[in-house]
């Protein structure tokens, strides 16, 4: 038995409204997967998103690192994931350390001065562009999609 | 498919139903009425006349016992609403992930379980997960 990765996705929220009542719903996951470091070295942090979380979802809280190996874990055995990063920068480190990706959701970046705002929830900056271009080259297909109900629009538009 | 139509003083109707588009975009047969302070009974009892869908309507209203609730309430002798009162976003997306799965009963007191069980003292929730826990040792 293998977990399947229904969608990876860049939320700087990670699990919010928007992921735990429309993402999960149309993706039909059944475990969600934090891949970050600082809620993985926080408890505190870590109680939030498993609070957060639809009941009757698993959650599993993984530093980056280990993002590419949370799928044989006995917890995730057989289960539609939906992994959450919250940046362009983690992702990218995942991948290297071993995630294999197919396809990025981009839903939510927030801005912060000395970026540029390219959809109504994104922002980026140079260095996300950056990551981008390295993740494209590692041919993952990347899309910007807040809501299920959104129009996906593809990254290499504002690249 | 069953119409979920929002009903309030004021314009936490129209609130309601925009920050429930900002988590799960936008909805058909969603609508809102507010009550302004300058309106009266018929003029509510108009504004909801006016929008209702033969299918059958769920209203939410604000608040048991106010007006709002009290002309749902009366429409519902003469047309197919179901009214629940004490709306709140959880009720809302409730309501509309499982409009299309029930009939309109069925919806009314599914929503209204949800409802009544998307309260909180999240503070104590806080309190019994490990974190709290290892700080209290």
């Amino acid at each position: 038995m293998t977990s399947q990765l229904r969608l990876v996705r860049i939320d700087d929220r990670l699990i919010h409204g928007q992921v735990a009542v429309g993402w999960v719903k149309t993706i039909q996951s059944q475990h969600l997967v934090v891949a970050d470091d600082a809620v993985a070295a926080d408890p505190m942090q870590i109680c939030l998103m498993e609070m957060a979380a639809p009941p009757g979802l698993g959650v599993t809280i993984c530093p980056v690192a280990k993002a590419g190996s949370v799928g044989s874990r006995e917890e995730v055995n057989g289960k539609r994931i939906l992994m959450l990063f919250s940046s362009s920068g983690d992702v990218c480190r995942a991948v290297e350390n071993g995630l294999f990706l197919e396809e990025l959701n981009i839903g939510g970046l927030r801005y912060s001065p000395g970026k540029k705002q390219i959809t109504k929830a994104v922002a980026i900056d140079e260095q996300d562009a950056e990551n981008f271009r390295k993740l494209l080259g590692y041919k993952v297909k990347i899309q910007i999609q807040m809501l299920p109900t959104d129009e996906p629009v593809d990254i290499r538009k504002y690249l | 498919m069953i119409q979920i139509l929002v009903t309030t003083h004021g314009a936490l109707a129209q609130e309601l139903v925009k920050t429930t588009a900002l988590i799960m975009g936008d909805q058909p047969e969603l609508e809102y009425i507010s009550l302004e302070v300058h309106e009266g009974i018929e003029d509510l009892q108009r504004k909801i006349t006016a929008m209702l869908k033969p299918e059958g309507c769920l209203m939410l209203v604000d608040m048991f016992g106010g007006t709002p609730s009290n002309v749902a309430l009366a429409l519902s002798q003469q047309y197919p609403i179901r009214v629940l009162a004490g709306a709140n976003l959880p009720m809302l997306i409730e309501a509309l992930t499982h409009r299309a799965l029930m009939d309109i009963d069925q919806l009314a007191r599914f929503v209204e379980e949800k409802g009544k069980k998307s309260i909180f003292y999240a503070n104590q929730i806080l309190s019994n997960c490990s974190c709290e826990k290892e700080k209290d040792k």
